[in-house]
């Protein structure tokens, strides 16, 4: 098979993936599309709380150890706390657009 | 269930490691404890699922041969809405994890079993190999240029040092929010049902005739809760797999 002719295969592939996909879609009743949809948003929901909690414990720690290793208490550990904090509130936006995008 | 020594009810017990068979190697301790007896339980349940159930390799499918299949087809499609078709080869991986999660939930689901995600150093390791292979596989695939990662595009050039630290620390923290969402939601869960099933046979058994009948709210309270906890067994077990494969695509095609 030359290189063409498997590229025209997966192309015929995908288009009849895409085919039952559509049909799949079309023959799904509406309130279990509705219930896959809430499934989807209850776990993207679930991410928010712990990266928006877990992200300033890792900046704490982080800025522990710099402060620990370079004896300069506690100049790192609130920098890097305040870091985190913001990153934590970064990826929980990012994580809200998600569920923005789901809805 | 309750303590056996203090006599006072004690929700963290159900915890417990217990060392079934004591193995020391080289100065380790590598007992065969009651944690690991449920990951084997899991992983031999898994085998059954997925080699036995295609026994019969039937058109129309049996009820284990339906599970098999779609378990299958739903991290296939995970895999491939994510991640797109260069994730097809890790797969097997995503496959994996997904099944060894979920079924360490489940069976933490039935009573007196024990739940191993619910320690956890259990959820770090598989994080933490997640974390690992996804930034080698970034740097084998991007090669330098994966550092471009941590610098986000279009920010003034003052900013940059700032922005950059940041990224370096959200990065950071993706294994430990990973292994933190998944033991911290199945140990709460877990104690919460013990709490309450402390709250049923204490008032049942109190012994006070008016308090004994309202124990019936405690124990529809513990019905409904199990629901959800069955719900956020596969939730979670799926929130762990969703996102591997979202922390692969990020190293795979970057952004």
């Amino acid at each position: 098979m030359s290189r063409d002719e498997k590229s025209a295969a997966e192309e015929k592939l995908k288009e009849i993936a895409e085919k039952i996909e559509k049909y799949k879609l079309s023959h799904t009743p509406n309130d279990i599309k509705q219930k896959n949809k809430r499934g989807r948003q209850i776990s993207i929901a679930m991410r928010l709380s712990t990266e928006l909690v877990v992200a300033s414990i890792v900046g704490a720690i982080l800025g522990w150890y710099i402060d620990k290793w370079l004896n300069t208490k506690p100049i790192f550990f609130i920098i890097f706390l305040l870091l985190g904090v913001i990153s934590g509130v970064k990826t929980a936006i990012a994580t809200s657009k998600q569920l923005y995008d789901e809805s | 269930m309750a303590a056996e020594k203090s006599g006072a009810p004690d929700p963290m017990h159900q915890f417990d490691i217990v060392e079934l068979i004591d193995i020391e190697l080289f100065g380790l301790n590598l007992s065969f404890t009651n944690s690991s007896l449920f990951m084997v339980f899991s992983v031999a349940l898994i085998i059954f699922l997925t080699l036995f159930s295609f026994n019969g390799r039937a058109t129309i499918p049996t009820r284990l041969q339906s599970i098999a299949e779609l378990s299958y087809e739903f991290v296939a499609k995970m895999v491939r809405d994510n991640v797109g078709d260069e994730g097809q080869k890790y797969f097997p991986f995503i496959f994996c994890l997904f099944m060894f999660v979920l079924f360490c939930n489940m069976l933490g689901m039935i009573p007196y079993t024990f739940t191993v995600t619910s320690h956890i150093i259990v959820t770090f390791a598989l994080a933490i190999v997640i974390f690992f292979g996804v930034t080698l596989i970034g740097f084998i695939m991007h090669g330098i240029k994966f550092f471009k990662f941590f610098v986000p595009s279009g920010v003034p050039k003052a900013l940059l040092p700032l922005l950059v630290v940041i990224e370096v620390i959200s990065y950071l923290t993706r294994p430990v929010s990973l292994s933190v969402r998944l033991f911290a939601n199945m140990m709460a869960g877990h104690t919460m049902l013990k709490v309450f099933g402390f709250f049923v046979a204490g008032m049942f058994f109190s012994g006070n005739l008016f308090i004994s009948p309202l124990g019936i709210a405690p124990l529809a309270f513990i019905v409904a809760f199990t629901g959800l906890e069955i719900l956020v067994a596969f939730l979670q077990a799926y929130v762990f797999a969703i996102l591997t494969c979202i922390y692969l695509n990020d190293s795979i095609h970057m952004h």
